[in-house]
């Protein structure tokens, strides 16, 4: 017999997960779409043409984030009703603030964006890619908040039946935690972005397919792509893992793989976990670097695992510590990877760098991968809390639900989900195969100038 | 300051049923009445622009759900488990169908979405009903504040009660003749030609089927949940609502006779918001009644207390005029009149 727990849990984790495969892209690249708009405004055609083109793409991915975001905000209630009946009155207020200000932006400018091009002037269309920038950022900042409020607790009070009040909205939404993880994770839905519209680029141009625009648009994918990579390791995930050092560490034990207190704790970069016997097999590690990375100090003491209570472990240590160590070390490939890229357009000769092509065009996935991978470490890692600290993730699932519902339901958001899998590559590759076109022949492409 | 959220609830629970209920009504009769593509075309062009916007309403009242009356979002979502998440695969089926054609043009693949478009907004506009009428006749709240009901039993009213029975049921097809006859309202202010006339025949019956249904469902929920009895005797100047709600049905008939298509449809909104309030004001200060009376869920045991609920007002309602804001451009945006074969490329 399965328990009922793990059931709710890996509903919410495989929903969650797939969601925000869609979300991460239109986020990102709802920047490079205003950027490419604002390029057109200047009088490039080519920018234009590429923008249209992304849209097509960012349109496909819209529909797929608001088609499996809707199932999120239903489990709150359905699977999670403990949870919603004790901090409902807190989590509804950032949940609501997300229909209403960010939710409603986009749904009202996306249609005039992907469709009004030919009715509405270049500056007006230009304003209306920034409302929906605006509005997919702002949605990504109100559900950050919902999720520091678990990580992080601020402005609540418990009242003596156990219901948490909100004290103060200011605190909610100026969470400090809620900062950094929203920079973190920005900077890694750009990363997103850029990576795949690099990918598509270098897919035309090694077909020689479309080559003027791809060329020049990836220039913009590239100049975009090496800040964020940089901007996610230095200083949001410096600031990230710190504050997780701080607050929540035996999450921070338990990602870095770190058994045992030390004074001049090494950094492991390879190694499996090894739970029996509480240490790293095969591991390669950097010497004293952890405490170095900590504490500004290469002798300084970094506590281990086994400082803590056991019952407060995280109970999927191995999969915490394999998320962190992907996300880092695919972060680490994107600085490489997008500094060449950067180098190579500043020489003018990426276009014609058949290697790093290829290498960008098959990073395609990876981002992706990372992403999630940043996700399940912050998510794992909050385990056994549901709210940190404060309840524990048992308290707070329905607890009037039998598992053969919850079984039920969870296969069939599987099933469906292949399906949207499926008609999602499908209909994107033929939108990709299809390629930039410009507006009309009077339109070219060489009276543009350069970025 | 809980009867002021409880307003602002209902309201955008009703805001949200008129506007996706004009789109989920489109979405059955567009099948009815087109004969061809360019007339599917046509008749789909009125709501791709605004099926998404519409739909934010419900996330929207959602959000404000679970931040006012937390208590009665836990107890009803959990209890209302299976067909909730039901709800949630066919959004996520209207939501493709209507978008995903556009990719295509394939005719298969065309006839399929629009059958899944079909069939997918037809289930929404029963289960909307039936979701009403569920919340309306009262669940076996344990003292807890919790329940979990089967999807059936023996469509009684129970005990045991089950989501669906006569009554759900009954409240389920009188929804979809709403939301039918609110939709063919909308085809009939928003397009020409052979279109226009057969979704004004559509609205004619639909209208006839509304007046009757709004009756027989007037008398079953009078007798059904005691609560209605009590409110409407003890607080008579509530009658007011159902007196106008069937008014404004009789206006929209008579507009639409007279040949005044967007005040019949705007009507026909004001019948549903009514309507909804209505039911809300039939069972206040209850917000989820129980079949035991001990165990009803009101408007006082499921909020957080009105300290709370005052200062969230500040940032709400800033926020919902910004969205008459969005909503004014995006319908705005609508040509006023939509014909069959125009060149807009959706």
């Amino acid at each position: 017999m399965i328990d009922s727990l793990l059931l709710h849990r890996v509903q919410f984790a495989f929903t969650v997960s797939f969601h925000y495969l869609f979300p991460q892209l239109t986020m990102g690249l709802a920047l490079l779409i205003f950027i490419l708009k604002c390029i057109g405004l200047r009088g490039n055609p080519w920018a234009d043409a590429a923008a249209r083109f992304w849209l097509k793409i960012f349109g496909l991915t819209f529909l797929m984030g608001v088609v499996t975001g809707i199932p999120l905000e239903f489990q709150f209630g359905t699977n999670w009703a403990q949870l919603v009946k004790s901090t409902g009155s807190i989590l509804g207020q950032t949940l609501a603030m997300e229909g209403i200000f960010a939710f409603f932006l986009e749904s009202a400018f996306l249609y005039l964006l992907i469709f009004g091009e030919k009715k509405m002037g270049k500056r007006l269309h230009c304003l209306v890619s920034f409302l929906l920038l605006a509005g997919t950022w702002l949605s990504g900042y109100f559900i950050i908040c919902t999720n520091a409020f678990l990580q992080h607790p601020v402005g609540y009070r418990i009242g003596e039946d156990g219901i948490y009040h909100l004290t103060s909205i200011w605190a909610l939404l100026s969470n400090p935690w809620a900062i950094k993880q929203y920079l973190h994770t920005m900077t890694g839905a750009v990363i997103t972005g850029s990576f795949t519209m690099a990918s598509i680029a270098a897919f035309h141009l090694l077909k020689q397919q479309h080559q003027d625009i791809s060329r020049r648009y990836l220039k913009v994918a590239v100049l975009v792509g090496f800040p964020a990579s940089l901007l996610a390791a230095m200083p949001t995930g410096d600031w990230e893992a710190k504050q997780v050092l701080q607050h929540q560490p035996v999450k921070f034990a338990a990602m870095e793989g770190h058994f045992h207190t030390e004074d001049g704790a090494g950094l492991i970069i390879l190694g499996q976990p090894n739970l029996q016997e509480l240490k790293i097999d095969n591991p390669i590690i950097i010497p004293k670097a952890l405490s170095f990375l900590t504490h500004a100090s290469w002798d300084a003491r970094v506590k281990g695992l086994t400082e803590y209570d056991r019952d407060l472990w995280p109970d999927n240590i191995e999969l915490l510590y394999f998320s962190y160590h992907i996300m880092a070390g695919l972060g680490t490939l994107f600085i490489a990877l997008m500094g060449i890229s950067l180098v190579l357009v500043l020489k003018g000769k990426l276009h014609t760098s058949r290697f790093i092509l290829w290498l960008l065009m098959l990073s395609l996935p990876f981002p992706f991968i990372a992403n999630t991978a940043g996700w399940f470490t912050t998510e794992i890692g909050r385990q056994p809390w549901l709210i940190y600290g404060l309840m524990k993730t048992a308290d707070g699932a329905s607890n009037n639900i039998s598992q053969g519902n919850v079984m039920f339901t969870l296969l069939g958001f599987m099933g469906l989900y292949l399906l949207l899998s499926v008609l999602y590559f499908f209909l994107a590759t033929r939108i990709i195969g299809q390629g930039p076109e410009l507006l009309n022949s009077t339109e070219s492409v060489s009276k543009g100038g350069e970025v | 300051m809980e009867t002021v959220w409880l307003i602002l609830l209902v309201w955008m629970i009703a805001t949200y049923i008129v506007l996706d209920g004009f789109d989920l009504g489109v979405g059955v009769l567009h099948l009815l009445i087109a004969r061809d593509r360019p007339e599917q075309k046509q008749i789909l062009q009125s709501i791709a622009p605004v099926w998404d916007g519409n739909e934010v309403w419900l996330i929207a009242a959602g959000g404000t759900m679970m931040m006012a009356f937390p208590g009665f979002l836990s107890a009803m979502f959990s209890g209302f488990y299976l067909p909730l998440t039901m709800v949630v695969w066919l959004l996520i089926f209207r939501a493709i169908s209507i978008e995903l054609p556009h990719y295509l043009s394939d005719s298969l693949w065309i006839h399929f979405w629009n059958l899944m478009l079909f069939v997918a907004s037809g289930l929404l506009i029963v289960i909307l009903g039936a979701a009403m009428a569920n919340i309306y006749r009262g669940v076996p709240l344990d003292a807890n504040g919790s329940f979990f009901e089967p999807l059936w039993t023996n469509f009684r009213i129970g005990p045991p009660t089950g989501i669906l029975d006569w009554y759900t049921i009954l409240s389920g097809i009188t929804s979809a003749t709403f939301l039918l006859h609110h939709g063919a309202l909308w085809l009939s202010a928003k397009t020409d030609g052979r279109v226009l006339q057969h979704s004004r025949q559509a609205a004619t019956w639909l209208w006839w089927g509304s007046c009757s249904l709004t009756l027989v469902i007037y008398i079953a929920s009078w007798f059904v949940q005691p609560l209605t009895r009590t409110a409407f005797s003890e607080t008579p100047w509530k009658i007011i609502l159902p007196v106008m709600a069937v008014l404004s049905l009789f206006a929209s008939g008579y507009f639409r006779w007279s040949n005044k298509n967007m005040l019949a449809f705007l009507s026909s909104g004001l019948f549903i918001y009514l309507f909804i309030f209505t039911g809300a004001a039939a069972i206040y200060p209850n917000i989820l009644p129980g079949l035991n009376p001990d165990h009803h869920l009101t408007i006082y045991n499921t909020s957080p207390g009105p300290e709370k609920l005052t200062t969230t007002l500040y940032w709400w309602i800033p926020g919902i005029l910004l969205v008459g804001v969005y909503f004014t451009i995006l319908f705005r945006s609508l040509p006023a009149v939509i014909s069959a074969g125009s060149d807009d490329d959706h």
